[in-house]
């Protein structure tokens, strides 16, 4: 027989399951509309066959395909706020803030907005810890860091310096992957983490007192939700015909 | 034989329009796609018989007279690749691009040179300009197009269309400075000129020259998939009832042979 009856109703499952994806993908860029530094992902969809018919059945390859996913990072990011905090970073440019992720191996961020916390490192507001070369000591006073990432405290009179903040950029930035709230890690489509100071050749620059906003575009996921549900429902019908369609084949006798 | 010959019409009419729905349930997964060109079929005749009028019942010798002739049954025919324009999409992204009327990219696949009109590209970790399976995009020369500064521009996030721009020629330009070329290869009749890449369907092989593309290049733009919802439901619809026709017929064509069974062998 030139069908499989299962391949008709394959295609529109798997039409609905890569709409469900591009809702889930949506739905977390949503939930994300406020958290700083976040990066849009996008659900990004390949036509694909899973099976070929004979020639000498049909005149062509087309049957049982559909789509399949993968994810990307934006490239679009957020607008920066003003901010009170001086740990409040934001970076003018290119490049990740490095933190250690609860599993001990190293996540990359752009949300800036740090806390100072009782063993004199700076967290983001997750709790993560920026991985930096110095420590805060807990006396002091006043805290400032320069463009180019200098941490410079004051305890009594005189500024000190007690580190410098590095970063991290990627050649394929968005083959990153999203590790949850604003926090992304590298794999192999994005390339190993090149580290450098802020405002070097390549790196973006710092600036304190300033937080970068998410980078969800609020009426862009809506739309595509909008065009995701509809995508779903017209599967959903197709479904059903096919699914009608084979009900008058088995009711021939009957 | 007649009998047979009625049924396996029919039969062929409900394989062909469930193959049809299963065109149609494909445009629909792919409804956003990027590039997607939708595939169309249409229904043919298979074969006709000559119907002659015998007189003088079925064993006469006289091969009779032609009345004309009788369908067999149907076939779909095709796949065609409707290569209309897809409405374009701005997505504020660096590395998508979409080309406005004719033209398409070339990428080097492990297969050899295929084109398309899916302009989701990234930059991967030696420069190149690749598809999100990872092969890479040619130039005008047909070689690897690359964008060749380092991770400063570009790769890095918080970068914007503003750093690479790409001009409607496809030229690629740096921070002011010319730095490579997309390749856009024209073919005047998709259809004749260009068959499906069965390994990654949304690439085309070539089967002619490539000629000088006239269309426009547009960074920060995708061309969705040429899938219209409505016409494909009203599609969608006849097909369901062709089927549902056929299926009719050959309930008929079975009756008729029950009869033909049962009440003739009483006679």
């Amino acid at each position: 027989m030139p069908f499989t009856p299962h391949s008709v109703l394959h295609t529109n499952s798997v039409g609905m399951m890569a709409r469900q994806f591009e809702m889930d993908v949506t739905a977390d860029n949503l939930a994300n509309l406020n958290t700083p530094g976040f990066i849009a992902s996008r659900a990004n969809f390949q036509e694909y066959l899973f099976d070929q018919v004979p020639a000498s059945l049909m005149n062509g390859p087309y049957r049982g395909s559909a789509v399949r996913p993968n994810t990307s990072l934006s490239y679009t990011l957020g607008p920066m706020v003003q901010s009170a905090s001086p740990t409040d970073l934001a970076i003018f440019g290119p490049g990740f803030f490095r933190v250690e992720m609860p599993d001990g191996t190293t996540g990359y961020t752009r949300n800036g907005s740090f806390q100072r916390d009782a063993e004199g490192n700076l967290v983001t507001t997750s709790g993560l810890r920026l991985l930096w070369g110095g420590k805060i000591p807990v006396e002091a006073k006043d805290v400032r860091v320069t463009a180019e990432g200098t941490v410079e405290v004051r305890v009594g009179q005189d500024w000190e310096n007690v580190g410098q903040i590095t970063m991290a950029t990627f050649e394929n930035s968005s083959g990153m992957v999203n590790a949850g709230g604003s926090t992304y890690t590298a794999d192999e489509s994005s390339g190993p983490p090149i580290i450098g100071t802020p405002n070097a050749e390549g790196f973006g620059s710092l600036v304190a007192g300033m937080v970068e906003q998410s980078g969800v575009s609020l009426q862009n996921e809506v739309a595509q939700m909008m065009l995701a549900q509809r995508a779903y429902s017209m599967s959903l019908r197709s479904l059903q015909t096919a699914d009608e369609m084979l009900t008058l084949a088995i009711r021939v006798r009957g | 034989m007649t009998l047979n010959r009625g049924m396996y019409a029919a039969a062929s009419a409900m394989n062909a329009n469930l193959y049809r729905q299963e065109l149609l349930s494909h445009n629909l997964a792919n409804l956003t796609t990027a590039g997607f060109k939708q595939i169309n079929t249409s229904l043919d005749d298979f074969v006709s018989l000559n119907i002659n009028n015998v007189e003088g019942g079925a064993r006469s010798a006289s091969p009779g007279k032609a009345v004309g002739k009788g369908g067999l049954g149907v076939i779909a025919t095709g796949p065609y690749t409707d290569f209309g324009e897809g409405s374009l999409r701005e997505t504020e992204q660096p590395f998508d691009f979409s080309i406005s009327g004719n033209g398409f990219f070339a990428v080097q696949t492990p297969n050899g040179v295929r084109y398309t009109r899916d302009g989701r590209f990234t930059r991967d970790l030696n420069g190149h300009l690749v598809t999100a399976d990872g092969f890479r995009v040619l130039d005008e020369k047909s070689e690897d197009a690359i964008v060749p500064v380092p991770y400063a521009v570009g790769g890095g996030m918080g970068d914007t269309v503003g750093n690479v721009t790409v001009t409607t020629e496809g030229r690629i330009i740096i921070n002011g400075k010319p730095a490579g070329m997309i390749g856009m290869f024209g073919f005047d009749n998709p259809n004749e000129d260009l068959v499906r890449d069965d390994n990654s369907p949304n690439l085309f092989i070539q089967k002619t020259e490539a000629v000088q593309a006239n269309g426009r290049l547009r960074q920060g733009y995708l061309e969705m998939a040429n899938v219209d919802p409505v016409s494909t439901f009203t599609a969608m619809t006849t097909t369901a009832r062709a089927y549902e026709a056929a299926q009719r017929v050959l309930q008929m064509q079975d009756q008729v042979a029950g009869r033909a069974v049962n009440d003739l062998g009483r006679v």
